[in-house]
């Protein structure tokens, strides 16, 4: 047997902004284990939730993440909803549809920038990142926000977005489909990109599913498993949603899940926009919450899980939010043993960890 | 530097060209540096070419002060405690580092004095407070500034467990049990708010105990009654924390359960026609009404005077004021029952009684 050396990994590294870190053991430079630890970022959200006005609190758990932030937003908006047992307008059930998918849209190109940039694939990173901001920019004039959108509210939306505004957005998306085209197909048919992704961790569809993965982790690995499949929140059920999934299990097909997505969201806008009702965009909701209630969100990220509780007063009893990294580190590890120690950065960025969700 | 860049980019490229291999290849990248020349760069250029905002574009909050009433919205509104409001100073203050700009209070604000510039605050080495002038406002009652607030939180024995404290307290730390009159404070988790002490209808909590009124305790004997002057707006039932008022609106029915009656004197107080009393007699100022309530007056509001706040809205017990658009304040005349609750909770005291 080599001898074993333990590397630590993070939480600074220079190819990871997320403070995930890891005690890799390695024989030579095959790692043999990988042992996560976090908890660098607590900022104890969840607490804060029980002495703020339950409406206040919808800003606040927004900013559990600057990427999923509408997610967050809907998720406590809805779990409150159904704690209160308001019915929301169906307006504005298609508006946070419209709202989650560009946030999705927005979040897989700025994965596939970090991705770029992960394997050294600098230009690439930088036309990720610029079409991007064509979406940060459609965000930002209907919502006034280009990260923290605080346009959901209990009871619906805040601001309601006018039709031709609507429209205007799928124009705009429909004019990136080319540029995202052009520069997804570069981490598809580029050579050296194949390299560095195809047949790298690969994740088979028995493990995935024993670990527990969710979102793009486990639908490249040939799972169709998806929240928004189950209609619990939004509209999906009227979009003829079905997800993307590829059965290589590596990283590649992670990345290709994610690519797809990206036009399946634009596509998802159209038709959502296409239907959408008009009407009122908000209810009254009551000013004291009793009951509970639980909601999973499909995020970019995959399954996240909110749960609110009230006392028959202002103020929550409880509030929960589990995210997806979360459920998708045992995957990673899964991942990182029998991985090179030069694969390690990408294999971290490819179940798009997101640790401040994590730990909130 | 673009021209001398773009000068050198097209001599890269016609260097290119002249070398021409038989790769595919060369004929994507020629064509997309040719493209590439005759486009503009994806950045602004920033300091040259001015940013342009989005309407909705939240950038710093600012306010209008003359219009300002101090009313307080806007700081409750807040989630983090932003803003604060010296009434008797008159003054309004912001913590930039702490605004998240949500713009909760903008929406919040009843004379919509408050709003959300697009710019963004300019980037500072300290923690920036702004301060504003606004009208000067004596605190209502002043009896807040009143209780020394030292000492933990006491209750006297005037108590009647209703349980109201323990609801009103933002961090728990009050537990009441009715049937054991039992009334305990945390005073590790106790935060000091005093929002217990607004809240009790007996008067009975204080910090540092001594400060204790002793209440009127005479007139608390017997039951709970109601006068002739009820319009059965059952504002009372709702306010009862013992649930042992029962009011039905169309059977003309107020009927209180004596036992289960705690005698807090929560109704009293939420009562807009001071009907209430315990022992009968004592509080039946008004004058006695005629039997049946056939809209003996309505509300009414003056002109001009309806800053659009909707606190009306919200209390009145019939719905019988649709939401206020742009201070245009309605009134559904049928719906009316006159209880005048609209008139105590309009903060400009717009709102009166009219007959008819």
């Amino acid at each position: 047997m080599a001898k074993r050396t333990i590397v630590p990994f993070g939480p600074q590294h220079p190819v990871l902004p997320e403070p995930i870190h890891l005690d890799l053991v390695l024989e030579d430079e095959t790692v043999v284990e990988a042992i996560p630890s976090i908890g660098y970022i607590h900022r104890g959200l969840e607490k804060l939730c029980e002495i703020k006005d339950f409406e206040q609190m919808v800003y606040v758990v927004e900013r559990i993440c600057g990427i999923c932030s509408f997610g967050h937003g809907w998720g406590a908006c809805a779990s409150m909803e159904g704690a209160l047992g308001v019915e929301i307008p169906e307006r504005a059930e298609y508006l946070r549809t419209i709202l989650h998918e560009l946030g999705r849209i927005h979040s897989h190109l700025l994965w596939l920038g970090l991705m770029a940039d992960g394997f050294g694939f600098e230009s690439l990173f930088n036309h990720c990142w610029r079409i991007r901001e064509t979406v940060l920019d459609l965000f930002e004039k209907n919502t006034g926000g280009r990260v923290v959108f605080s346009i959901c509210k209990p009871g619906g939306m805040r601001k309601d977005i006018s039709n031709e505004n609507l429209q205007e957005m799928v124009t705009v998306l429909n004019g990136l489909k080319a540029e995202i085209k052009e520069v997804t197909d570069a981490f598809i048919y580029d050579k050296s990109v194949q390299n560095r992704m195809t047949g790298v961790g690969v994740l088979t569809k028995e493990e995935a599913m024993e670990l527990c993965a969710v979102g793009p982790t486990v639908r490249g690995s040939g799972v169709r498993q998806d929240i928004r499949l189950t209609g619990d929140h939004g509209v999906y059920k009227e979009l003829d949603f079905e997800p993307c999934v590829e059965e290589a299990g590596d990283c590649m097909a992670r990345t290709v899940v994610r690519i797809r997505e990206v036009f399946q969201s634009i596509e998802l806008i159209e038709k959502a926009v296409a239907k959408i009702p008009d009407g009122p965009v908000d209810v009254k909701v009551p000013k004291k919450v009793e009951g509970e209630f639980a909601i999973r969100l499909e995020q970019p990220r995959g399954e996240a899980f909110y749960y609110a509780k009230g006392q028959g007063t202002k103020f929550l009893k409880r509030m929960r939010v589990r995210t997806p990294t979360n459920i998708n580190i045992p995957a990673l590890v899964k991942m990182l043993a029998g991985a090179d120690l030069a694969d390690v950065p990408i294999l971290v960025l490819t179940i798009d960890p997101c640790i401040s969700c994590t730990e909130r | 530097m673009i021209i001398v860049a773009k000068i050198a980019v097209i001599i890269a490229a016609l260097l290119l060209s002249a070398v021409v291999t038989a790769r595919l290849g060369f004929f994507k990248f020629g064509k997309t540096i040719l493209g590439s020349l005759g486009k503009k760069p994806a950045t602004l250029m920033y300091p040259v070419v001015p940013r342009e905002w989005e309407e909705r574009t939240r950038g710093s909050v600012s306010i209008d002060g003359d219009n300002c009433i101090a009313c307080g919205i806007c700081a409750n509104a807040c989630p983090t405690n932003a803003i604060d409001i010296d009434k008797a100073e008159g003054k309004w203050t912001i913590q930039r580092m702490q605004c998240i700009q949500c713009s909760a209070c903008v929406d919040g604000c009843p004379k919509k004095c408050l709003t959300m510039e697009n710019l963004y605050t300019i980037p500072d080495v300290v923690k920036v407070v702004d301060s504003f002038d606004i009208p000067k406002k004596a605190p209502k009652g002043a009896k807040k500034d009143a209780p020394a607030d030292d000492g933990d939180l006491t209750c006297a024995d005037s108590c009647v467990f209703c349980g109201l404290c323990a609801k009103a307290c933002p961090a728990d730390a009050i537990k009441v049990d009715r049937k054991a009159k039992l009334w305990e404070v945390n005073t590790e988790d106790c935060v000091k708010c005093g929002a217990c002490i607004d809240k009790c209808p007996k008067g009975s909590l204080s910090f540092g105990g001594a400060a204790a009124p002793a209440e009127d305790a005479g007139d608390d004997d017997g039951d709970l009654t109601c006068a002739d002057s009820c319009v059965f707006c059952g504002l009372c039932a709702k306010a009862c924390p013992a649930d042992a008022i029962e009011v039905d609106r169309k059977e003309k029915l107020w009927k209180v359960n004596t036992e289960d009656c705690i005698k807090c004197g929560a109704c009293i107080d939420k009562c807009p026609k001071g009907s209430l009393s315990f022992g009968g007699a004592a509080a039946d100022a008004e004058p006695a009404a005629p039997a049946e309530p056939p809209k003996k007056s309505i509300a009414s509001v003056k002109d001009g005077e309806c800053i659009g706040c909707n606190a009306c809205v919200n209390q009145c017990p019939e719905e019988a004021i649709p939401p206020v658009e742009e201070s245009e304040w309605k009134l559904e005349e049928e719906k009316c029952i006159g209880c005048g609750a609209c008139v105590d909770v309009c903060p400009v005291d717009a709102i009166s009684m009219k007959e008819v």
